[in-house]
């Protein structure tokens, strides 16, 4: 079906128009109609017979590379929009590969230092990374040429460290042609996983990158990031996850990429409060979100860098033993601009949070979890000082009562989604003062409150009219008078979720 | 302020505030020779006539060897509709007239509904064959008239978007010239690398 002489002209835009002259009396008119349209350029492409250029592909001959990459670009950066145009013909992929932003790579298997490379080189516009080692390299070579070497280098590692590799597909990718020698790293050592001459080929290819995010990967150090700090100023979001990472790493980052303002460490070891601080003090004015979890290292001495250096943070989640009050009030005295804070700090207290009540004015969004040193008193202050607070989470928090939800009820008229979580001591009358107080709910969440009961739900049908989501769990009074009240009340409920409740029953269904 | 051939270059402008801006016709000569007048506050959003305004070179007609004359015509009439929104906009903004209230939401709901009616200019404007829109967006591009370059190229890429590759390749005739290896190596490394 396919006829030649039409892709001799589609390619023709490239080519010198004296081939076109020469050849052009041999041509049917639709394509002679296109020449001229190449050759004369004022001359429209819009044909004088209509079912001559029936069959021909226009796109691709009357836009040149940089309007066709305009138009390419507001298909949007849906995958499926971007897959799709990548498989039309060799051009469109040639421009997906040139323009595509997001990539998640895979950190483990032989050769994951040198597929990135490859991969890098042929998607040099990355500007969105992921590396993780929970993903396997392997698929991407080509078993042939490779396999003999693998093989031996398989057969040269002790067993226990081979059942670590990924096995040997059966059915092997074809993306990356490998040489068959295997070169080993400089120290003589064979890698499994993505190692920091992996990561120094990304911060070399892809300059422009703006968001990195290491997962799970364990060879890396701060050898790699260094190289990071180096090659990728526009650096503006990094998430480290499960990795082992030294100060070096960390104050480098700091230094080089001054667009930062994005952190997050999770599970991170091997730096210590130094690293972060000499980071924050670099980058501390750019900073809008940070996160911290199960970094064992991290005390209240980072939590004084973070109130010092960083004015505009907006969001903030700490996860941590070591810290205490001291750290959070630095942060609340500090960050007068934060509007999301999550705290899971067992070493906190209420003078924690009374410290964020009348400083952080603008809080919209507060997640408080496994709370044994809160009482009451830190809702109240909250409620007194956060006016503006639409989300709250309150999970394991055993000390509070119901005044806690009174005082935030009466005092933030915003609230929109609540979640109460294992909340033992919070009863009926709680969910009654959110009835009451705020009109404006959209979202409830009860897990395990098996206080309350079902008059807490005529308050809500009453009150709440906007709800439009409601998730009940193990919340052992609750039945079918809680449910008629929901229904008659909450016109707009979209979602209902109930699980282990054990005194609904039938009627409740009909509703 | 329709397009017209040079012959009837009646100035049928309307009458601006403060008469800040000319009143001038600048006249353009498509690729096949055609004239078109156009005010100079519409042909002005083409930066590259503006340019060329600028520079003293609009006296004698301004020649676009690269518009033919079916596409000149959709372009200036894309310019007279925006320009002259921009100048009612204007105009709402600078009449102190205007102290009345019921005025004031006469005013409002004017421009929203001057709004949806260039909305509606703009998609009519490009709901054309393919071949004449990319010709709009060549002859947008070479006049560097930004609001149209994006319209245009917009429309094909809504034409693009939420699209199976055999739909795409059916709607803009394209070959596939992709051998069977090349095609599968592009969908696993789609699978591969582009996971969400």
């Amino acid at each position: 079906r396919v006829d030649p002489n039409l892709r001799v002209t589609c390619t023709a835009y490239t080519v010198v128009h004296s081939n076109a002259f020469t050849s052009a009396a041999s041509l049917p008119l639709r394509h002679l109609q296109l020449l001229n349209s190449l050759t004369h350029p004022g001359r429209s492409l819009s044909p004088a017979t209509p079912a001559a250029m029936k069959g021909a592909d226009l796109i691709n001959v009357a836009l040149p590379e940089e309007l066709l990459e305009d138009v390419l670009r507001r298909v949007g950066g849906e995958k499926r929009d971007l897959d799709a145009c990548a498989l039309v013909c060799r051009r469109w992929r040639r421009l997906d590969r040139a323009t595509r932003r997001s990539a998640k790579l895979p950190a483990s298997g032989v050769h994951a230092d040198e597929v990135v490379g490859l991969f890098v080189e042929r998607f040099p516009a990355l500007a969105d990374v992921s590396i993780d080692e929970r993903l396997s390299a392997d698929a991407a070579v080509v078993s042939a040429p490779a396999s003999r070497s693998r093989r031996h280098v398989i057969s040269s590692i002790p067993s226990g460290s081979r059942r670590r590799m990924s096995p040997v597909p059966r059915f092997a990718g074809i993306l990356f042609p490998l040489p068959s020698e295997q070169t080993p790293s400089a120290d003589g050592i064979e890698s499994f996983c993505l190692t920091d001459v992996g990561l120094t080929s990304l911060a070399r290819g892809c300059k422009g990158l703006e968001k990195l995010s290491l997962v799970w990967c364990s060879a890396i150090s701060s050898t790699g990031l260094v190289r990071v700090a180096e090659n990728c100023k526009k650096l503006a979001s990094l998430d480290i996850q499960a990795c082992y990472i030294g100060d070096p790493g960390l104050v480098a980052i700091g230094e080089g990429c001054n667009l930062l303002n994005n952190l997050s460490l999770r599970f991170v070891e091997g730096a210590t409060d130094e690293g972060l601080i000499g980071l924050i003090k670099s980058c501390g004015q750019s900073l809008l979100s940070l996160g911290i979890a199960n970094c064992a290292w991290m005390t209240d001495a980072s939590l004084r860098a973070v109130g010092s250096h960083c004015p505009n943070l907006e969001i903030l989640s700490l996860e941590s033993e070591l810290v205490k009050n001291e750290g959070v009030i630095s942060i609340a005295k500090g960050c007068r601009l934060l509007k999301n804070l999550k705290l899971q700090c067992i070493g906190a207290g209420d003078e924690a949070l009374e410290a964020i009540g009348s400083c952080c004015s603008l809080l919209e969004i507060l997640s408080l979890n496994n709370f044994e040193r809160f009482t009451d008193r830190s809702l109240s202050s909250i409620a007194k000082g956060c006016k503006n607070l639409t989300d709250l989470v309150l999970n394991d928090c055993l000390l509070l009562t119901d005044r806690s939800l009174e005082f935030v009820a009466r005092s933030c008229k915003k609230i929109a989604r609540l979640k109460i979580n294992g909340c033992q001591n919070m009863e009926t009358a709680a969910l009654e003062h959110i009835g009451r107080w705020c009109p404006g709910l959209l979202e409830l969440s009860l897990i395990y409150c098996p206080r309350v009961r079902d008059t807490a739900f005529l308050e809500l049908g009453k009150g709440c009219t906007l709800l439009q989501s409601l998730y009940l769990v193990d919340c052992s009074r609750i039945g079918d008078d809680a449910m008629c009240h929901i229904a008659q009340g909450c016109k707009y409920l979209k979602e209902i979720s109930i699980r282990r409740g054990y005194e609904v029953i039938s009627k409740s269904a009909s509703i | 302020m329709a397009a017209t051939p040079a012959d009837a270059s009646s100035s049928s402008s309307e009458a601006v505030v403060g008469g800040e801006k000319s009143n001038k016709m600048i006249t353009l000569i498509s690729s096949d020779g055609e004239s078109f007048e156009a005010t100079e506050e519409a042909a002005k959003m083409s930066v590259t006539i503006k340019h060329m305004i600028e520079d003293g070179c609009a006296d004698d007609g301004i020649p676009l060897p690269n518009v033919p004359a079916k596409i000149l015509s959709m372009v200036i009439e894309y310019c007279n509709k925006h320009a002259a929104d921009a100048d009612d906009t204007n105009k709402h903004v600078a009449d102190p007239a205007d102290a009345d209230e019921d005025d004031d939401n006469n005013n409002n709901n004017a421009s929203a509904g001057e709004k949806e009616d260039l909305k509606s200019f703009d998609a009519s404007l490009v709901a054309v064959d393919q071949a004449t829109l990319f010709d709009i967006i060549l002859a947008a591009n070479f006049l560097s008239i930004k609001g149209l370059l994006d319209l245009a190229c917009q429309k094909v890429a809504d034409d693009i978007k939420d699209k199976s590759v055999e739909e795409v390749r059916e709607i803009f005739k394209i070959e596939n010239d992709f051998t069977k290896e090349e095609e599968e190596a592009v969908r696993k490394e789609n699978a591969w690398a582009f996971n969400e």
